[in-house]
């Protein structure tokens, strides 16, 4: 069963917010809503100060604290390994958003426009917010799901597709021979709060 | 915003939690207060009454808060499905067994049922009523707490001292609730003795409060985020002024004065210093659950020798609409 | 997706134009609304990679702030400030008074029309500006901003030293890299998300690159190695590094130096100039195995290909050539001249440990493997050329000041001393300087050829004066004096002079500023102090109108008529990738050909600025005279002339449509089966890319100058010149010589102790020019940064100055110019300094996304002499100011 997962390498990543406007485009997330994050630390006095972008995402955990206090039962861990919220279900109480140690989730009270107020909403804002009310909705949480339609068709999420740097690797964490995998193996791969014990499934190689 | 304004205070959890949480834990309070005096003498029934009869609606009016905070009220009815795991199913549960025996064990009080209060003397139903109330409602108190606690992403929280905080204040601000009910409703029902032994009581209770919120913030000294959080809190103004000075030590004082120095005031007197007391004790415990819940800092992210944090979600857009060019 | 939408729901491959860098993209349209961009993995330039801006392309075509229709002044005041009262008006009204003014305009003098053109559009310039310039006769045109702030030394210089717009390294093959002031690899420069992507894979292959730069930039934080420097002096250190390499390490690639440059030309002592030959002119060589003196194209002393043999010439020494004593070659010049530079005194300029420079310098020459050679698989076979996996490379950053001119060569001058150019892991142009042509066709060809003196000549360009030879000094007629100096290209020195009317006077320019056409460009914000350019320059123009995307300060200020421009997502444009040397694929991956297509017909009254520029044609009368302009300026741009059947008809008989237009060059390139109908189908043509064309270096007889001789003559010609014009100390051209040297930026001089600190700025990623800021979602993300919207100062000396995060501050220079922003404190940059992101800080009311966002930098940019650099004309834009709190 394939089960997925990405790996993100800090080495390649120049923090240039590509895979936060690929994910805002093709999920036609409102204002605030960054399903597809990138970070930004500095470290080190000056002269031996760097700085480093780090892309986040929801990690699909293993062990998702999200899923653990939802008390509905709308997170969903699917077989393949994506943690789902069915709108259906979810009741908005942001225990979820609350419990997840990473910021993934994030709850529309009232779909916004990017522009002023009062002016009428454009045709794509039209559009947009249709299609942010049917797949996502509003007053339920929300969060990445990997593309999981775009897999559907066979291509990779969006933050990996439009990546400049190629420093997102999707596949198969199960297969112990895909190239995330290796990767993993190979580069030190590593996990953001491994001591909270949520198993991310998504990695990161160490950025020297 | 340079690095290190980069701290995201949630705003997830606001006024609406912080009432829920508050009223859960004074309706449950004022529930344990009144029904643990019951067991102790009859003279308590004016305070068992209040509690008995404040408990329902606050916890309910607490629910009407909790469920306006939802994105998707019209779905509450699912929130007990997880029973196993989430901390809001178990709620669901222990408030509604809570209610349910808040309830009955106040219909049993008054007229025309009286089952409880008309009870023949050796039966065991005020007794079982009240310990199963008073089980319930500690367990109430206690979960306004661990609900909180038991989220990951706010590491000033994950401490087991939360749970306990919030149950010493829920006793407390119980027992000034009922003192305010009985004040209200018949100051004289009330000895001066049992308003000084009130008086007393709540003394006690600031005292544990206090000790158990200077715990729960050194505590927080356990991690670089957590400390952060509760430093934030400490220099909170609300908090400070609002719950700290006026809602615990201003009462203290009025309580040591009921204790030490009014030993020949009138009940009506006591009862009104009480109540002055019970106002601006509750007034405090609504504002350290607001104090915790906006000292909920998101857990920075330390990797590779960063350490990242997560910016605050820009503010809804208030942009001046400019001008449109003519149309 | 899963949609309930009905209808369509398709990708259209186009190419992303929300900055210059052409890259390849694919355009959702569900429904006939245009929701997603992703990259055109067809395209060579991104294959499916795209950086925010582009993907945030549907904003802009929807943006409810969109120009709509074309508006009016009716305001006659101009000026900042100054409420136009803008009032729609009907698309005929518009055209008939800019066709009326226009006439007018050509019955006076054509000369005073000035087209003023964006850098962002840069493939749509090519046609409506050219052409029009051609058809109308004018001479006067200019992009604003992009040409002074980051072209004139860079572009000047690589197209010397590459024949190309820009210099990269061969991200593939190159170990170590020095970066200079630019973010090339790190999300800007041409072709710039495919060099993120190479660059990415160098990275992760184990390249060392080591940036020079003040501040903790993009390409910095991903370093090797960050050093560190006084913002100005990326040309001392470079010529720092030049000298430890000659004459501290010994390392230099003699062989390159002898077959592929003019280093071994013999210079006479009395004037710096070659000894020619006597009798055929020629510069001559000294051939150390007949040692005897041979004309340097004599087949026993060249070599075309490195497999080739020839004797040994000297590179050292002093020779007495046919009757001169004391000729030396100009490499042994340049070996001396640079021994000023010794570390400790470039430490003194630049603040690098002259310890670092020396080190770095080592590194840089072992790194080289000078003598390795690799086989490439070639059309003509397997070919032997050298491995120089090094290279150094620089942009804006360093190219932005007085000394920019010499600052490029000087930082190129590295990789021709380490025989680093245009060959395997070495410095490559960008985009790719030769081009064999698509198979079927033979074009685009484009290749440098050597002049008589053997020096490379561009084979193709961006404009039709090439960058060498220089161009020969003449009394002006251009109204910036342009095509009076010997490098000929833009400047603001004489434009944005309050005695601008005086110096045409002086220079008996015959007529004076009449019509301006802007495209697309707010030169108000993009070229230095908004009050100056706008009272000195904008308004000496009666009439200005406007082609525009939204109403800018430009427009605000002095524009009469405002067209309401289609995007990039709403035209054709033929060749996007070209013309010439722009924003080509890199490397070797194949040939890509991108065009621009409608992804959706232009929404509300909004038209195609090339469609409208040949509706003014036509109301002119000149659309044979502009289709005349267009064949001749498609060569020299777009890789040789079109054959006959292709060429647009000149004698006004036919009416070319823009489509049309579009169709037949790409047709002609391709052949007639791969007309524009074909290429909409991927939104690009590739086609193979063959490794002599990658790697030609040593494939091609021409040779690059390390000494330049030919600027001694440029300089006496342009000093001739001034002085026949009263004009004796017009600039200082003395810096036209044989070898580089760095000269101080005005900020060095500034000797007030009051303006203690260094501001200049930078690109940030989610921006392009002056365009971008009203992007909702750029600006979210903007906001999102530490850095992009803030002051960035280093935290100690913040501290000093009792300055705190956050703190709302005013910028002031020594001509009392300031502007405001908020601290945003770091340990990422050098103490003396404060970065300011990006062209923002605007104040328009129709932009109210953008307004109030960031700083507005080039308010504190100073046009005059002293800040111009006399031998590219560029400016100066770093600036000393003093910093405050604002109340």
């Amino acid at each position: 069963m394939t089960r997925y997962g990405m790996v993100i390498d800090l080495k390649r990543c120049y923090g240039c917010y590509a895979c936060a406007m690929a994910c805002k485009v093709k999920n036609h997330t409102p204002p605030g809503v960054f399903w597809a994050r990138v970070l930004k630390g500095e470290t080190g006095t000056f002269p031996s100060t760097v700085r480093q972008a780090l892309p986040v995402l929801c990690f699909q955990c293993d062990e998702p604290s999200c899923l653990t206090v939802c008390p509905t039962g709308a997170t969903i861990k699917l077989d393949n390994g994506i943690v789902i919220v069915d709108k259906e279900k979810c009741i908005g109480c942001s225990y979820c958003k609350m419990a997840c140690p990473y910021g993934a989730r994030y709850l529309v009270e009232e779909w916004q426009s990017y522009f002023p107020e009062g002016l009428p909403l454009t045709e794509l804002e039209i559009m947009q917010r249709q299609l942010w009310e049917e797949k996502s909705g509003i007053g339920v949480s929300t969060k990445c799901d990997f593309c999981r339609d775009r897999l559907e068709e066979g291509r990779d999420p969006a933050c990996v597709n439009a990546c400049p740097a190629n420093a997102r690797v999707f596949g198969d964490l199960d297969d112990p021979y895909s190239e995330p995998s290796q990767l993993i193996k190979k580069s030190r791969g590593f996990v953001l709060h491994p001591e909270l014990g949520n198993k991310p499934r998504v990695y990161y190689l160490p950025p020297r | 915003m340079s690095i290190e304004k980069q701290r995201q205070f949630q705003t997830t959890w606001g006024g609406m939690v912080a009432a829920y949480l508050f009223l859960g834990g004074v309706g449950a309070g004022a529930y344990v207060v009144g029904a643990v005096s019951g067991l102790l003498d009859q003279g308590w029934r004016p305070l068992l009454h209040a509690g008995l009869g404040l408990s329902f609606p606050l916890v309910i009016i607490g629910l009407v808060f909790l469920l306006a905070h939802l994105g998707s009220p019209g779905r509450a009815f699912l929130a007990a499905s997880r029973l196993g795991s989430s901390w809001i199913s178990r709620g669901v549960v222990i408030v509604s067994a809570f209610l349910a025996l808040a309830v009955i064990h106040f219909l049993g009080q008054v007229a025309p049922f009286d089952y409880v209060s008309n009870a023949p003397p050796d039966s065991a139903l005020p007794v079982v009523l009240s310990i199963a109330g008073i089980l319930c409602g500690l367990f109430v108190m206690l979960y306004t707490g661990a609900l909180l606690s038991a989220s990951k992403g706010y590491p000033l929280w994950r401490t087991g001292v939360l749970p306990v905080l919030f149950m010493v204040s829920a006793l407390l601000t119980g027992l000034l609730a009922d003192l305010i009910a009985v004040a209200l409703a018949d100051a004289s029902a009330l000895m001066a003795v049992q308003y000084r032994n009130l008086a007393l009581a709540g003394a006690g209770l600031i005292v544990v409060e206090l000790l158990v919120i200077f715990f729960f913030l050194h505590s927080a000294y356990r991690t670089d985020d957590s400390r952060e959080a509760a430093e934030a809190m400490a220099k909170n103004p609300s908090f400070i002024a609002g719950d700290l000075i006026a809602g615990l030590l201003v009462p203290l004082v009025i309580f040591l004065v009921m204790w030490f120095g009014m030993e020949d005031a009138a009940p009506k007197t006591l009862a009104a210093a009480g109540a002055a007391a019970g106002v601006l004790g509750l007034m405090g415990g609504f504002l350290l659950r607001s104090a915790v819940l906006a000292a909920g800092m998101q857990s920075s992210i330390e990797a590779a020798g960063f350490k990242f944090r997560t910016p605050s979600v820009a503010p809804p857009r208030e942009a001046p609409a400019g001008r449109l060019p003519p149309q | 997706m899963a949609t309930t939408t009905t209808g369509t729901d398709v990708w259209i491959p186009t190419c992303c134009g929300q900055c210059y860098c052409m890259c390849g993209i694919k355009v959702r349209v569900q429904n006939g609304v245009v929701t997603e961009v992703e990259g055109n993995p067809d395209a060579p330039t991104g294959r499916g990679s795209i950086c925010p801006k582009g993907l945030a392309g549907p904003a802009l075509l929807y943006d409810p702030y969109r120009v709509n229709y074309p508006l009016k002044r009716t305001n006659p005041e101009k000026g900042l400030g100054v409420d136009p009262k803008w009032k729609r008006i009907s698309w005929d009204e518009a055209l008939d008074t800019i066709v009326t003014k226009l006439k007018e305009c050509k019955a006076r003098d054509p000369r005073g029309l000035y087209f003023q053109a964006t850098t962002t559009q840069a493939s749509e310039i090519r046609f409506g500006v050219i052409g029009f310039m051609k058809g109308f006769g004018t001479p006067n045109y200019w992009v604003s901003g992009g040409g002074l702030h980051c072209g004139n030394g860079a572009h000047f210089m690589n197209g010397i030293m590459h024949m190309a717009w820009s210099i990269i390294p061969d991200f593939a093959h190159a170990n170590y890299t020095m970066n200079f002031g630019c973010s090339k690899g790190h999300g800007a420069g041409h072709s710039a998300v495919m060099n993120a992507t190479q660059a990415a894979d160098a990275r992760a292959r184990g390249n060392k690159n080591i940036v020079f730069d003040p501040f903790q930039s993009a390409q910095a934080s991903k370093a090797w190695e960050w050093v560190p420097i006084r913002v100005g002096t990326d040309g001392a250190v470079a010529l720092g590094i030049v000298n430890s390499l000659l004459n501290e390490h010994g390392i230099y690639d003699a062989e390159y130096l002898m077959y592929k440059t003019n280093a071994p030309y013999l210079v006479r002592p009395s004037d710096g100039r070659y000894k020619r030959d006597d009798a055929t002119k020629k510069p001559l060589v000294w051939d150390v195995v007949d040692k005897c003196p041979k004309v340097f194209d004599d087949p026993s002393v060249t070599r075309v290909q490195y497999e080739d043999t020839a004797h040994e010439v000297a590179l050292l020494g002093t020779f007495t050539v046919q009757g001169v004593q004391g000729c030396r070659p100009a490499f042994d010049l340049l070996k001396e001249h640079v021994k000023k530079y010794t570390p400790e005194y470039v430490e003194k300029i630049s603040w690098v440990p002259a310890a670092t420079i020396s080190r770095l310098a080592k590194e840089l020459g072992e790194a080289a493997e000078i003598g390795a050679t690799v086989t490439i698989q070639t059309s003509m076979g397997p070919k032997r050329i050298p491995k120089r996996p090094v290279a150094t490379h620089f942009f804006r950053g360093s190219q932005g000041h007085v000394n920019s001119g010499w600052t490029c060569l000087s930082i190129d001058m590295i990789n021709h001393v380490l025989g680093a150019a245009d060959t395997y892991g070495a410095a490559l142009g960008l985009g790719a300087a030769v081009n064999s042509g698509y198979e079927g066709t033979g074009k685009p060809l484009q290749k440098p050829y050597p002049c008589p003196d053997g020096l490379m000549v561009a084979g193709a360009w961006v404009y039709d004066h090439l960058p060498y030879p220089l161009h020969e000094p003449r009394p002006p007629t251009r109204l910036d004096l342009h095509d009076m100096f010997p490098t000929s290209i833009y400047n603001a020195v004489t434009i944005m002079s309050p005695q601008w009317f005086d110096l045409l006077k002086q220079f008996k320019i015959p007529y004076r500023p009449d019509v301006m056409i802007n495209f697309g460009s707010n030169s108000v914000m993009t070229m230095g102090n908004a009050q100056v350019v706008t009272e000195n320059f904008l308004k000496k123009f009666g009439f200005v109108f406007s082609f525009q995307l939204y109403i800018t300060e430009f427009e605000d200020a002095v524009a009469d008529i405002i067209l309401p421009d289609a995007c990039y997502l709403e035209r054709f444009t033929p060749a996007v990738s070209f013309p010439s040397t722009f924003s080509h694929p890199q490397g070797e991956d194949d040939w890509g050909w991108t065009i621009r297509q409608p992804v959706v017909k232009p929404l509300y009254e909004r038209r195609d600025f090339n469609e409208v520029m040949l509706d003014i044609c036509k109301r002119l009368g000149i659309s044979g005279k502009y289709f005349k302009g267009l064949n001749d300026s498609i060569p020299i741009r777009y890789g040789g002339p079109m054959s006959p059947e292709n060429k647009l008809v000149e004698d006004g008989s036919v009416d070319h449509s823009w489509e049309d237009i579009c169709d037949r060059l790409v047709r002609d390139r391709f052949g007639n089966e791969h007309g524009l109908e074909h290429v909409r189908k991927k939104g690009v043509f590739t086609w193979p890319k063959k490794k002599e064309d990658v790697y030609w270096k040593w494939f091609n007889p021409s040779r690059v100058p390390v000494y330049f001789e030919y600027f001694i003559d440029g300089g006496e010609k342009i000093t001739k010149l001034c002085e026949s014009f009263g004009a004796h100390d017009f600039l200082d051209w003395s810096r036209f010589k044989a070898l580089a040297d760095w000269y101080p930026c005005p900020t060095h001089t500034e000797d007030n102790p009051e303006y203690d600190m260094y501001t200049f700025y930078w690109r940030a990623i989610l921006h392009c020019n002056s365009l971008t800021q009203q992007n909702p979602w750029l600006d979210e993300l903007s906001a999102e940064d530490p850095y992009v919207y803030g002051l960035q100062m280093h935290r100690d000396t913040a501290r000093a100055k009792g300055i705190a995060e956050g703190d709302k501050v005013w910028l002031e220079n020594p001509e009392g110019n300031r502007v405001r922003g908020w601290v945003t404190l770091t340990d990422g940059i050098e103490p003396h300094h404060i970065a300011v992101a990006a062209v923002a800080g605007h104040w328009t009311d129709y932009q109210p996304i953008a307004k109030d966002k960031g700083t507005f930098f080039n308010d504190l940019v100073v046009m005059d002499k002293a800040h111009t650099d006399p031998l590219t004309l560029n400016q100066d834009i770093c600036c000393r100011v003093k910093i405050y709190k604002a109340d």
